[in-house]
């Protein structure tokens, strides 16, 4: 505690507005740039209007992370955005094409799924073996093509590692943001043995598709078609399926994140997230704690969304793989001893150059995924107020 | 450790830039992937590739590949799927086809669809024909996967 008291609680490299506006500029131009693609402005007034309010909501974020110093409190906030917006934009766009949310099978056999990144590791192995992919989307035509997703899935990885859960799955920002609901978790320990669950789930769902050449996570686990897409009740074994996505989605995603302040489902059942984080090992940027400054308080093991912390961390100064990298235990470190931090350099302290290189990546990587659906969304939330209806 | 650090920040700051040329040059990316691997999808989803196609005044009915497809060897159940494409006019109210899914030279079945209800018929099904799996009404066209036993 006496250590609490005589460190000064550090704020990394906070500048004056001048400096932070200086910083933002480069993210301004890059978001506008991507967002506008290059295409004329739009004539009508909500269009135009959705596409101001994404850049400016995307853009002042991020003026925020660089002039407050704090990076979780606006990224969950661009997280939990862009999690809602994809999946107004998603549902709109089905209804419009399709009529409903329900996929036939006439869509798979059309190759009219959108692929998805939760798909990749079921993909893999029966790619190498029969040189084809188990889902029923298109190589590469239409919304959400396989060549476009793996090509972004493997620079983003390359890149981020894991980070792709924090800053850039369209998923993860529901429970990201239902972790945050209330002010103590109702639930304060959950038996840390729960962490390999989802590894467990990747290898369960790597064997069954590799061996029924179906991807089984989509087809019985994904809590997300809740909010996406699912098959028609047609069959007993269909409305099986349903009541587990269904329980899964209310258990995982709504209900357990509210009562532990946790990513229950990013950290304790998803199965991409859990072969995400192998990809840690290439990526430049990772947290780490400055062992001589820690005052092992264990506030970052208690406050980690995604139990990428243990006790050995404090010593090691080193998070566990499964680390998302989204700032928190770091915004949280009463005694700033832990950081992003640069592979290869020495962990001294908050490193605010190692911090600013991982946001210019990672933000502008979740303002580009996720402009263009925020802007989107507001203009379906606009057509919603003036017309009365979210479709065209 | 100061080349490590060097290295390091280099690879940090190239991340940026792989980002931005990863959003420009996605579809490029995403072609070259798919070319360069020759992936294709699953014949289970797709129906396979078609390896007949038979011609008709208003409509063509094209015969896929039996896919009997596995991990590492064929499965002792598969199907086969037949399309009846329009060509110009709708389709007629019953369409026909006598098909030789394995190219013997001898017909394995000849079914009839009905355009409006969607109900296929078997007739005439050699003793690997198992079956209609189910009719699909596509956009352009009707398709029936008929599920087979390996010979």
């Amino acid at each position: 505690m006496s250590n609490m008291q005589t460190e000064p609680k550090l704020t990394p490299g906070k500048p004056g507005i001048g400096g932070a506006l200086l910083k933002t500029l480069p993210m301004v131009l890059m978001i506008l740039f991507m967002i506008l693609g290059g295409g004329g402005l739009s004539t009508d007034w909500r269009v135009l209007a959705g596409v101001i309010g994404s850049v400016v909501f995307f853009s002042t974020l991020f003026f925020l992370m660089v002039y407050t110093g704090k990076t979780d409190r606006y990224r969950a906030l661009a997280f939990a955005v862009l999690a809602g917006a994809f999946a107004i934009t998603f549902i709109t766009q089905l209804i419009e094409v399709r009529g409903s949310m329900v996929l036939t099978p006439e869509d798979m056999m059309q190759g009219d799924t959108p692929f998805c990144h939760m798909v990749l590791p079921m993909v893999i192995l029966p790619a190498i073996f029969t040189k084809t992919i188990i889902f029923p989307g298109s190589l590469l035509e239409g919304f959400a093509s396989i060549g476009s997703m793996i090509a972004l899935w493997f620079v983003f990885s390359l890149v981020f590692g894991r980070g792709w859960c924090s800053w850039g799955c369209f998923y993860g920002g529901w429970d990201d943001a239902l972790s945050r609901v209330g002010k103590k978790p109702v639930i304060k320990k959950v038996n840390s043995l729960w962490k390999y669950l989802p590894f467990a789930m990747l290898l369960l769902v790597v064997l069954t598709s590799l061996v029924s050449l179906t991807p089984t996570y989509c087809t019985w686990f994904c809590p997300f078609k809740a909010i996406t897409e699912f098959e028609e009740i047609s069959s007993t074994l269909i409305l099986i399926q349903t009541v587990i996505f269904v329980s899964i989605f209310l258990g995982l995603v709504i209900i357990l994140p509210v009562l532990t302040h946790k990513r229950t489902q990013c950290g304790l059942f998803c199965p991409f997230g859990a072969f995400q984080s192998f990809t840690n090992a290439v990526s430049p940027v990772d947290v780490r704690i400055d062992t001589a400054k820690c005052i092992q308080c264990n506030k970052c093991l208690n406050i980690c969304p995604t139990f990428s912390l243990d006790e050995k961390s404090l010593t090691s100064g080193k998070t566990l793989i499964t680390c998302t990298k989204c700032g928190k235990c770091i915004d949280n470190c009463p005694v700033g001893a832990i950081t992003y931090h640069v592979k290869g350099t020495e962990v001294k302290g908050k490193n605010n150059r190692a911090r600013m290189l991982y946001l210019y990546a990672a933000y502008f990587f979740l303002a580009t995924f996720g402009g263009g659906m925020v802007a989107t969304a507001l203009y379906r939330i606009l057509l919603l107020f003036t017309t009365g209806s979210m479709l065209t | 450790m100061k080349l490590r650090a060097t290295l390091g920040y280099i690879w940090a700051s190239i991340a940026i830039l792989l980002v931005f040329v990863m959003f420009i040059g996605n579809h490029f990316l995403a072609e070259t992937l798919i070319n360069t691997t020759g992936l294709k999808i699953s014949p289970w989803c797709d129906g396979g590739e078609v390896t007949q196609t038979l011609e008709y005044d208003t409509y063509k009915v094209l015969v896929h590949r039996p896919v009997f497809d596995g991990l590492t060897e064929e499965r002792s159940q598969g199907f086969v799927q037949v399309d009846w494409k329009s060509i110009g006019k709708p389709l007629p109210e019953t369409v026909y086809a006598g098909i030789d899914y394995d190219q013997d030279g001898v017909q394995d079945f000849h079914l009839v669809l009905n355009t409006q209800t969607n109900e296929a018929t078997l007739e005439d099904a050699g003793t690997y024909v198992l079956g209609i799996e189910q009719v699909y009404d596509l956009k352009t066209q009707r398709a029936v996967r008929i599920r087979l036993k390996h010979k």
